[in-house]
């Protein structure tokens, strides 16, 4: 791959020839400025690129975390829900409903914190780097015992004794 | 940068710092994105699984469980109406009916379920005896001819207490009286003057009136706390303790019909073509067992709303 043989650059040949007359031309240009021009345009552009990729693929993973999370809490809403129509349709001894959520949120571990506030009953879905938080409202008869779990393998369950539903882990 | 170099490049014919150096910054460049193109497409993965997750309808199979309570509860109660209506001879006898209808419908959806591996236990629990004291067109006598009886002994609710008072056969000072428990705690006053009837109660020496009606007869219901259809709450006989007896006091001075069915028992001056001994209340054991779900209940089977 070395350039065009020497009897070929008297400037009579096309292609390579018109690069030897190029570079005859550019004879008391600096090499060394030349290059560093050169290397600086590269890198900008390369980082330019990276930069732009890399917020992009931030921002979309952020947004399938949110998503996500708010997917997870519905489903486990649901399940709560299903839990509390059961024990609220007969005099319920024991129940016990296990659920398969997903353990990560596009790589993220999060955690689900079930609150029983004034404004009604939350699941809080907090996934951990990114730090996002999505709060899905769900509402029973059955008092709900606030909790924090990690998410995976989650069952919910009916304390006879006490009269209420818990969320474990 | 230069190791990446072919060896002898830019050596010797002034091809120092030429193009093609410059494309190792594009190739190092060009990895780097292809990486951040990589992470982009598992985050998309995830994108993706997450509208799968979405589509998923409740797993644990809850609305199955409930479907089994639902279907079991109708079996109960179709099998409580049905031992009352072949076999209405005693409470053992009643008893036995009930369990053995849950006993053989536990059979045959015990297999049913497993085949979709589903456990389920169905047993009844336990049961509460009860009377059912009807007597129509009589006066409000005990059968011997007693003015003063007890209709029905330890009494703690009734599902159906219906009195139809017809014809007065007293003067204008005369009065019936229906007593729950004591007659300082509670009792029905029925009385008539020159062709009005007045239904009242009198609770702890509190006299409530319900109704003045010149109506021919009263209904009095005292489940639904109802005179001749219209509200009554005096009715009510929540605060007599429980259990209690239900007695008639001055039963001659009217004639009429009652019926009464309860969790007590007939009172001593009864006879059995006045009442059928029944079952007032059946509870029923479910258990629904899947790899997702454990749940156990208890039904309580009644011949509806009840009174206290």
């Amino acid at each position: 791959m070395r350039n065009g043989p020497p009897g070929r650059s008297d400037g009579t040949s096309t292609g390579r020839g018109s690069r030897h007359l190029g570079r005859r031309g550019s004879r008391g240009q600096s090499t060394a400025l030349e290059y560093t021009l050169a290397l600086a345009v590269a890198s900008l552009v390369v980082t330019g690129l990276l930069l732009a990729a890399g917020d992009f693929v931030t921002d979309q993973r952020e947004g399938v975390v949110r998503t996500e999370l708010g997917v997870v809490g519905e489903q486990l809403a649901g399940e709560v829900a299903a839990a509390d129509r059961l024990v609220g349709s007969g005099d319920t001894g024991a129940l016990a409903l296990d659920t398969s959520l997903p353990e990560t949120v596009a790589g993220a571990s999060y955690t689900i914190a079930v609150d029983d506030t004034v404004t009604g009953q939350w699941l809080n879905l907090t996934s951990q780097d990114p730090d996002i938080t999505v709060a899905v409202r769900l509402e029973t008869e059955t008092a709900l015992d606030p909790d924090t779990v990690e998410g995976g393998q989650v069952r919910v369950v009916y304390d006879a004794g006490d009269d209420h539903l818990e969320v474990r882990g | 940068m230069a190791d990446l170099s072919p060896a002898g490049r830019g050596l010797g014919d002034g091809a120092t710092a030429d193009g093609r150096d410059r494309g190792q910054i594009i190739l190092v460049g060009a990895f780097a994105l292809a990486v951040v193109f990589v992470a982009l497409a598992l985050v998309m993965n995830a994108a993706i699984y997450t509208e799968n997750l979405a589509t998923r309808s409740e797993s644990a199979g809850a609305a199955d469980a409930q479907a089994f309570e639902r279907a079991t509860t109708n079996a109960a109660e179709a099998a409580f109406r049905y031992a009352h209506e072949v076999n209405a001879s005693d409470h053992t006898g009643l008893k036995k009916n009930v369990t053995q209808a849950m006993a053989a419908y536990h059979n045959v959806t015990r297999t049913q379920q497993a085949t979709s591996a589903q456990l389920t236990d169905v047993a009844v629990d336990s049961t509460t005896n009860g009377t059912n004291i009807t007597d129509t067109s009589v006066p409000f006598e005990s059968p011997a001819g007693g003015t003063d009886w007890t209709v029905a002994k330890d009494v703690n609710e009734s599902y159906r207490f219906r009195i139809d008072v017809e014809t007065w056969n007293g003067g204008s000072s005369d009065e019936l009286w229906i007593v729950a428990g004591d007659a300082g705690d509670w009792y029905l006053n029925v009385s008539e003057a020159s062709g009005e009837w007045e239904v009242g109660v009198n609770e702890s020496g509190t006299y409530t009136r319900c109704l003045t009606t010149t109506a021919s007869d009263v209904t009095i219901d005292l489940v639904a706390e109802t005179v001749n259809g219209n509200d009554c709450p005096a009715l009510n006989r929540s605060a007599v303790g429980d259990p209690y007896d239900i007695a008639v006091r001055n039963g001659s001075v009217a004639d009429g019909g009652y019926t009464l069915v309860s969790d007590g028992e007939a009172g001593s001056d009864l006879t059995t073509s006045q009442y059928d001994e029944i079952l007032y209340a059946m509870e029923v054991n479910v258990t629904y067992w899947t790899p997702e779900l454990r749940y156990r209940t208890t039904r309580q089977i009644t011949w509806g709303e009840a009174s206290a």
